[in-house]
């Protein structure tokens, strides 16, 4: 099933907030079938890039393109329909509604399209047994899962995740590694991961982006990254777990 | 060019009023994100009780001066006691101002009833520059105003309390960490906001007649020159008061008194369709 | 901080299902339609009248603030475009009540979509800036277009109601169970909307609009359309209100009127459909008990607002109802387990 990838792009990104420069002239892409990684210290506008991408905010300069179509200034929830869907550093739930009727919300929230059915969702992210648990009353790491989970269910090609291991265990997030693998095994998806973890961004990615900043100072395969000077020298006094466990 | 001249000295009176009562709205926004219906009924009371503080004897600027100190001490209880145990729910506080909007409005029909009241002009000298006729008093208010405004606007750039309101705007948790009395501060803005409706009411009283019904009025105007000037701008609320206070004096000048105070609303929709962060707010 | 988000209208105990909802509905119908028999004065059967009138608007306002979690103040003012509609139709001889209630619909549901557009781009709290400024202005135009409103003077409807069967309405009891009958219509609409998945659509944009955003939802579209349905609501509620007491003036349908809505809602609870009728029926019937000037009621319905909204914000009525649950729960025997997953029922389906 799958199909040619298509590329999530952005060209020359520039994003400024009054005088803070948080995006200067970014150029990534993040194609279906593939992950990308995106490092950086504090600060360095990963978050600011994803909130461009995603169209909750509009770039000062530069461009986002999907499948070859410009898509900045677009609304946020036109960019999800498109199939873009992010996620949130601190979980983002429905508060007072089910597990189950969050995911049929999701599922409804995506139209026409036709996603995974929620039954293989919930058992991907484990959530299959807090079905009925109202999602406010969720221990921290699961509603963190089921974020990714309702993003799933709306069928995207493209899955933006924010610092998904923030907040979570070692064992946590040993799971959500295995969870992206699962991921790509059952769906021609394209991720990107911003996160501070190397313990899951290290083995998840295919490529990572470095930023610092604002400017993409690094690009290319894990071990190309770890090997690499400039990154080492941004980390030599970074707050990052750098625990290679694979 | 008579009546425009005119018109413009009119509208700097109407200027500073709107002035008084938006850079109050603009700021406490900006401060505790709560929108407060009820700002122009402190205008409203304001004014009533300077009228009262003339008929029993006070002269003007004393009668000023209490209503401004009076309208500041409601605005502390207030904020003490109805916002700030919410303070975390903007909503709710909201729907405080919305019980305070009908409560004091109806208290001063009880106390003032429901006629216009108004003062003898208390400087009744009229100054002719060639075929302009000027008010006194209308000069005077534009400058007791414009003064108040301008001290306050240093304060707010230049003293440390104003650096403390600015970040507590920005961010009110890193503020408090940081130990600022974060509480203080917004009650303090919240008693300046209302104090300056009472001093804008107060002076306004010299102007024109004043009835409890004109509140909703004065609330929603200074409402809208605060979003055309930036929810949170001062500098952004000053120029918007111009600009609908000049308007609304010309216009009146040449069309239909009635429609006059329809201007600032039709130049809100504008301004909240074509640039919706203001005049001067930072876009989104 | 997010207007929308709040203790007033979300962590609220399950309101039931469509069947349920449903039942309270008929049981309350059924309660209603006995008052023009039991009822020891014409006055009180008026006010009656009137609240039940009211109470539309109000029932509008419930699916816009109970499901969206988005507040306003113009619903006064709609009630007062569909009375308007409904009034002028009628004097320049254009529709009678019944093709008027529909025109009023449509009327209220055009004049909210044109507000909420305004603000479509903007958050929260500009819109209720805006629904002020709209009732505001609203009324200087009522006032100012004299020769289309009849300035303050207002304007009088001759027009009758003829209902086929009945001929035209004139008993005071007729005039009660029309309003009777326009407020189960409007009820169950609304109960009907509460249970589709437009009503779960509304719900994730009060409970986390950004989140909704996230998976595709159009979340100001969502909430122009529920303040759209609250227009025609108010709208239809307005023609039935002119033609039943047959005169209507600008100072009813202001900012004020507005805000009366939302103190029904508030004594009512804006998540069941018995609470904006409960509500607007202690509303009008309280100050005949009370017997105060009608100033100092006023002062008093300021207070109690104020007073709702800081004691027991999800309303005076599920409030009051939530601590004698708690109280009756308190007094059976231990043993008596919750259902692990809080609170039977669910909100949506």
């Amino acid at each position: 099933m799958t199909s040619a990838p298509a590329t999530l792009a952005c060209r020359n990104l520039t994003k400024t907030f009054g005088g803070v420069t948080a995006l200067r002239d970014v150029s990534l892409k993040v194609s279906t079938g593939e992950v990308l990684g995106i490092i950086g210290p504090n600060g360095s506008g990963k978050s600011t890039l994803f909130n461009v991408l995603s169209g909750e905010l509009r770039p000062t300069a530069g461009e986002v393109a999907w499948a070859g179509t410009r898509i900045d200034g677009r609304a946020a929830y036109a960019v999800a329909s498109m199939g873009i869907v992010r996620t949130y550093q601190s979980a983002s739930v429905f508060p007072a509604l089910t597990v189950r009727e969050s995911m049929q919300f999701a599922h409804w929230a995506a139209g026409t399209k036709v996603g995974l059915p929620i039954d293989k969702v919930a058992a991907l992210t484990g959530l299959h047994d807090q079905m009925h648990q109202h999602c406010g009353a969720l221990p921290y790491g699961y509603q963190k899962l089921l974020g990714v989970a309702l993003g799933l269910l709306t069928a995207p090609r493209i899955l933006l995740l924010d610092e998904p291991a923030a907040g979570l265990n070692q064992a946590e997030v040993r799971r959500f590694l295995q969870l992206i693998r699962d991921i790509r095994g059952v769906a021609d998806i394209g991720i990107g991961i911003i996160d501070h973890d190397m313990s899951l961004v290290m083995p998840a990615c295919d490529r990572i982006a470095v930023l610092n900043f604002g400017t993409l100072v690094a690009l290319g395969t894990p071990a190309e990254i770890q090997r690499n000077e400039t990154v080492l020298a941004i980390y030599l006094s970074g707050d990052v777990r750098t625990d290679a466990s694979r | 060019m008579e009546i425009f001249l005119q018109q413009v000295v009119n509208g700097l009176a109407l200027a500073s009023v709107y002035a008084l009562l938006a850079v109050g709205i603009t700021l406490i926004f900006g401060l505790t994100g709560v929108v407060n219906f009820a700002h122009g009924e402190f205008l409203v009371v304001g004014a009533l009780i300077g009228y009262s503080a003339t008929r029993l004897g006070l002269p003007f600027p004393f009668a000023v001066m209490l209503a401004t100190l009076s309208m500041g001490l409601a605005g502390l209880l207030i904020e003490r006691f109805l916002f700030r145990p919410i303070a975390a729910e903007p909503i709710r506080g909201f729907i405080v101002s919305l019980g305070l909007i009908v409560a004091l409005q109806h208290i001063a029909l009880k106390i003032w009833g429901g006629e216009q009241q108004a003062i003898d002009a208390p400087l009744p000298q009229i100054l002719s520059l060639g075929e302009v006729r000027i008010s006194a008093m209308r000069i005077v208010v534009t400058i007791v105003t414009g003064v108040v405004l301008l001290a306050f606007f240093i304060m707010l750039k230049r003293s440390r309390w104003g650096q403390a309101l600015r970040a507590i705007a920005i961010d009110r948790e890193t503020a408090s960490t940081m130990g600022v009395p974060v509480h203080r501060y917004v009650a303090g803005m919240l008693a300046i906001g209302t104090a300056l409706a009472g001093l804008g009411g107060a002076l306004l009283l010299s102007l024109f007649p004043m009835s409890p019904f004109s509140g909703g009025t004065y609330t929603i105007k200074g409402f809208a020159v605060a979003i055309i000037g930036g929810l949170g701008s001062v500098s952004g609320a000053l120029i918007a008061a111009v600009l609908i206070g000049l308007t609304e004096a010309i216009a009146s000048g040449y069309f239909s008194p009635a429609w006059t105070n329809a201007y600032a609303f039709g130049a809100m929709i504008l301004i909240l369709l074509l640039r919706p962060s203001g005049l001067r707010g930072t876009a989104a | 901080m997010s207007p929308t988000a709040s203790t007033l209208t979300s962590g609220v105990p399950a309101q039931g299902t469509l069947a349920s909802q449903s039942i309270s509905l008929a049981v309350l119908a059924a309660a209603f339609a006995i008052v023009p028999a039991v009822v020891p004065s014409a006055h009180l059967l008026q006010l009656a009248t009137l609240a039940l009138i009211f109470a539309i608007p109000a029932i509008g306002l419930s699916l816009l603030y109970g499901e969206a979690g988005q507040m306003s103040v113009a619903n006064g003012a709609l009630y007062g475009v569909g009375a308007y509609v409904g009034a002028i139709g009628a004097r320049e001889q254009l529709f009678s009540f019944w093709a008027g209630v529909p025109c009023a619909a449509i009327a209220g549901a055009l004049a909210a979509f044109l507000v909420g557009l305004t603000a479509l781009r903007v958050k929260g709290h500009y819109f209720l800036i805006v629904t002020f400024a709209f009732a505001e202005l609203w009324r200087i135009c009522l006032v100012n277009l004299k020769g289309l409103t009849g300035g303050n003077q207002g304007v009088l409807v001759l027009d009758e109601v003829r209902v086929p069967g009945l001929g035209d309405l004139h008993t005071l009891a007729q005039f009660y169970y029309l309003a009777l009958a326009f407020v189960l219509a409007a009820s169950f609409c609304v109960v009907l909307l509460r249970f589709s998945s437009f009503g779960q659509s509304l719900r994730a944009v009060r409970e986390n609009e950004r989140l909704a955003v996230s998976l595709g939802l159009n979340a100001p579209m969502v909430r122009l359309a529920a303040f759209a349905v609250s227009g025609a609501l108010a709208g239809v509620a307005g023609t039935l209100y002119a033609y039943t007491v047959k005169h209507i003036g600008p100072d009813l349908f202001g900012a004020h009127a507005g805000i009366q809505l939302v103190l029904i809602l508030l004594i009512g609870g804006a998540r069941s459909p018995v609470g904006p009728i409960v509500g607007s029926l202690i509303f009008f019937l309280v100050p005949e008990i009370i017997a105060l000037d009608p100033i100092s009621t006023q002062i008093v319905y300021g207070i109690v607002l104020i007073l709702i909204v800081m004691l027991s914000p999800e309303g005076l009525a599920p409030g009051v109802s939530r601590a004698v649950m708690r109280y009756v729960r308190g007094a059976q025997p231990v043993g008596t387990a919750q259902p692990v997953g809080g609170p039977s029922g669910s909100i949506s389906r």
